[in-house]
């Protein structure tokens, strides 16, 4: 069965400085891929290093202005959770063909040398049968080492296309009580066609947070959008967020991080 | 015949008194009052035990202390096995906690959207019943249009802090749906300002008043027109409104659990809901219980 769209993965990252009391403004514009491709915007992460609670949004989508005339606090959208594992759950489901591999760049960034591992999930399109994609490392990785994935175990099987899911990575986030996750790892994707997943347009970091780090496992709980709730860009449309700084004393880091699918013609 | 199906909350405040005690909830309070059939999903239930004594902080803290029985009149009022509360709302979903220092809302998610028509609104009211004076609260309404297909968000925030035993409305423009067509409602998300931990507390420490929230600040939405979603007068605590939200470290003492009904259970018109529910350790309890579903309007 010959499909019509296929859904590549995104991440797109954007981060602005706002002085105290100021107002800033950022615009996610998709560049380079704007050419009759709708994008599903999956969630968005607002991260601010301490002073989230000042800081006051709203939302917009360029040609239909933004969705509230008022700014509300990034809290206020928030609709979802953090997740227990280090697991990204694709807006659509990311189908490769045979012979098709991914490839997984890491840093181990724990304080403690480990082995690393990372999963896609996935379905075989002939039969509908699970099946993972999956590599890791053979021995344990010190922090702060470079270390690549791409093993046979990460390449589409000869004889059907697989649908993927999600994306997992070994690195152990998932402690409810800390109000901050621990710093994890780097870790860039790269698709069969070499695209990489993540796609970051500016070099200022806001510390604490690693510029290629935080995006598979939120920092913060996440906006859930999606298509249930119409998030679908047309072809030239760019997300955008308005910042409103409440705090009179301190200027703040803001690092917004929006994830979804490219509806690629195949 | 087209069914809208319009979500509807009714909560009920209950004083349940020492061991021994049987309390039958009000006949007509769970009743159905609607011309229209009411396919009800889940009965919450939130509590703040009374004293602290013993080590109900990890063992099931109010629910524990009671037993529920539930029935549906026509069949046999009280025909469910009598259970204690911590077996009997038990969520069969697995629900994530939340805790970090943004501030988070709590969600409800409509399994059929409602409808809201164009030049209509949602009016809010919220109250507080806790001993601390939270922030700002806030409601964010993501919503999609009914022809279109394209986002839409309906959004308002009190007007001031509200310090205890105080109530207000929100009323902002950006709770009316100002657009072109109708919106079907998908979720809500009400923030009280002061969920999660960063109320004072420090990042990365248990939350102090997290739980007291999910009790204390009462919401009551309704949209401007057609039938109303909280049709009594009383806000309803915000745990009982959306139950599927849990934070770090609330056990079942104030964090809600839900009984969910078998899919399909419906309220007929003039149906009711039969509720007792006894006191088995030794303290006088206060729970608050919500039951929710959908209105089959048409």
């Amino acid at each position: 069965m010959t499909k019509e769209f296929n859904y590549l993965p995104f991440v797109k990252r954007e981060v602005l400085n706002i002085a105290a009391s100021g107002r800033g403004f950022v615009s996610i514009p998709f560049m380079g891929r704007n050419e009759g491709i709708r994008k599903i915007i999956g969630d968005v992460t607002v991260y601010e290093t301490t002073k989230v609670e000042n800081i006051n949004m709203r939302i917009g989508i360029t040609g239909r202005g933004y969705m509230t005339e008022d700014f509300y606090k990034v809290g206020s959208y928030c609709n979802a959770h953090r997740p227990f594992v280090q697991t990204w759950k694709f807006s659509k489901p990311y189908e490769i063909r045979p012979g098709q591999r991914m490839t997984v760049r890491q840093t181990a960034r724990a304080s403690t040398a480990a082995v690393k591992g990372v999963t896609f999930s996935g379905l075989r399109v002939d039969n509908q049968q699970p099946i993972l994609l999956y590599d890791a490392t053979t021995e344990a990785i010190a922090s702060g080492t470079f270390f690549v994935l791409n093993g046979s175990t990460l390449q589409c099987p000869h004889d059907t296309p697989i649908e993927l899911y999600s994306f997992t990575s070994s690195e152990n986030v998932g402690d409810q009580s800390k109000a901050i996750r621990p710093t994890v790892g780097e870790i860039q994707v790269y698709g069969p066609d070499d695209r990489e997943w993540f796609e970051m347009t500016s070099q200022v970091v806001p510390a604490p947070a690693g510029s290629l780090a935080h995006w598979v496992a939120p920092i913060v709980s996440p906006i859930e959008l999606g298509e249930e709730r119409g998030w679908i860009l047309d072809p030239g449309q760019a997300i955008t967020f308005d910042f409103e700084n409440d705090d009179t004393a301190h200027d703040s880091n803001i690092e917004v991080t929006v994830r979804g699918s490219y509806e690629v013609p195949v | 015949m087209i069914i809208h199906p319009v979500p509807r909350w009714i909560h009920a405040k209950l004083t349940i008194p020492q061991s021994g005690k049987n309390i039958r909830i009000d006949p007509s309070l769970f009743a159905n009052t609607e011309p229209w059939p009411w396919n009800i999903k889940w009965l919450s239930l939130v509590g703040n035990p009374a004293s602290a004594g013993g080590d109900y902080t990890g063992n099931g803290g109010v629910g524990r202390r009671l037993n529920f029985e539930v029935g549906i009149t026509g069949a046999s009022d009280i025909n469910l096995v009598p259970t204690v509360g911590t077996a009997f709302f038990a969520s069969n979903k697995l629900v994530a906690g939340g805790h970090n220092n943004i501030n988070q809302g709590i969600r409800h998610k409509f399994d059929r959207p409602p409808i809201l028509p164009r030049d209509a609104g949602l009016i809010v009211d919220y109250q507080n019943l806790g001993a601390d004076t939270f922030g700002y609260p806030a409601i964010i309404a993501y919503c999609q249009g009914v022809d279109s297909g394209k986002p839409v968000i309906l959004a308002g925030r009190g007007p001031a802090s509200v310090a205890y035993n105080t109530s207000s409305t929100i009323d902002s423009a950006d709770l009316m749906n100002k657009g072109r067509e109708a919106v079907y409602v998908k979720e809500i998300v009400l923030d009280p300002e002061s969920y999660e931990d960063d109320n004072g507390g420090t990042l990365g420490g248990v939350p102090a008043t997290t739980d007291v929230i999910l009790d204390q600040i009462h919401w009551r939405v309704n949209p401007s027109v057609g039938v109303q979603w909280m049709p009594r007068p009383n806000p309803i605590p915000a745990g009982n409104v959306a139950p599927y939200n849990r934070v770090y470290g609330d056990f079942f003492d104030t964090g809600p659990r839900v009984y969910e009904f078998p899919r399909g259970t419906y309220l007929y018109p003039r149906q009711r809901l039969g509720i007792r529910v006894s006191e088995v350790s030794g303290a006088a309890q206060t729970i608050h219980l919500c039951l929710y579903g959908e209105v089959e309007a048409s």
